[in-house]
């Protein structure tokens, strides 16, 4: 938990952590925006944090991560995101509930390379 | 052409229904060729309906029962080209141990059977289709293969490499893996720029 005093992280940090945490793991590729629904976090002054979407639960936050995976086993892949986004928020100060990990497009897939790329 | 091939089936099968439905009219005594003159004065026809209301006694059973057969022949017809098929369901649940979904969307399942694919020798063009099938995987490709392949070590190849890709990847089982191989031509068409 954040200490007395000290701020407790905005959404968009705490969605930049699950960024940089999920790109670490090995197998993933990239950061998709997701194929049928965007997932964002916004934050102020218009930022925007994509592939990852933030819903705040009573018992913690519920994380949603979009990936582009390269060709490894998914469920191994998932539960090694789930495991590196709760670590990575739950230094934060902020327990999670649940990652839900989608596999939205396979690098080497052009197009959603290409989509990933754009800022 | 295929939508025209559907439009005149249907046009058809709605003939058929209505020349049944009249001549159980006219055979059971419900109808009569005046009322069906009404609706179309057509002469041909109404030659007909006027034989088939005057039928033999001994042939009626038959000519009833050859209508029934066309009605619900017709109606079965129409419904089956009425009703859409079944839609394949977007995304494919995972299994997952820690808590949280995994899910992935049958497109990239359809990407990924067609790049393992395309790693078989003799492969020039493939197209996959992946469905679920009572938790495991089930898919349909069309393969063209080269000329100089040889088709009967390519097919069974191809059915065990894409098998093997999906179980390894997903986790889940392949139950089948149906590949229609057509011979690709020998002189390709080509485009010139």
């Amino acid at each position: 938990m954040a200490a007395v005093g000290e701020r407790a992280p905005d959404d968009v940090t705490l969605a930049q952590a699950a960024v940089a945490a999920t790109r670490a793991v090995p197998g993933v590729a990239g950061i998709s925006r997701g194929r049928y629904a965007l997932a964002r976090t916004f934050g102020l002054g218009g930022t925007v944090v994509e592939g990852v979407q933030l819903t705040p639960e009573p018992e913690g936050l519920h994380v949603e991560v979009h990936v582009v995976a390269r060709l490894v086993p998914f469920p191994a892949l998932a539960e090694a995101v789930r495991a590196a986004v709760a670590a990575a928020l739950a230094v934060r100060g902020r327990p999670v509930t649940a990652v839900d990990v989608w596999v939205d497009a396979l690098q080497g897939d052009a197009t959603d390379a290409t989509e990933e790329e754009r800022p | 052409m295929n939508v025209l091939n559907r439009l005149l089936g249907l046009l058809l099968l709605v003939a058929l229904l209505a020349a049944a439905v009249v001549t159980i009219g006219l055979v059971s005594g419900a109808l009569t060729t005046a009322q069906v003159q009404q609706v179309w004065p057509y002469p041909p026809v109404l030659h007909v309906c006027h034989d088939v209301e005057r039928l033999p006694v001994r042939t009626r059973p038959w000519v009833l029962g050859g209508a029934i057969a066309a009605l619900l022949l017709s109606l079965l017809g129409l419904w089956r080209e009425l009703t859409p098929p079944p839609r394949r369901a977007r995304l494919l649940a995972l299994p997952s141990a820690g808590p949280g979904r995994t899910e992935m969307s049958y497109h990239t399942l359809d990407v990924l059977a067609e790049h393992s694919a395309r790693g078989v020798a003799g492969i020039e063009q493939v197209r996959a289709r992946v469905q679920p099938h009572q938790r495991a995987l089930t898919v349909r490709c069309h393969a063209r293969v080269s000329p100089y392949a040889n088709l009967a070590t390519a097919g069974p190849e191809l059915e065990r490499t894409i098998a093997d890709r999906l179980h390894q990847v997903t986790g889940l089982p392949v139950r089948t893996v149906r590949v229609r191989a057509v011979v690709q031509e020998e002189r390709a068409r080509r485009r010139v720029r």
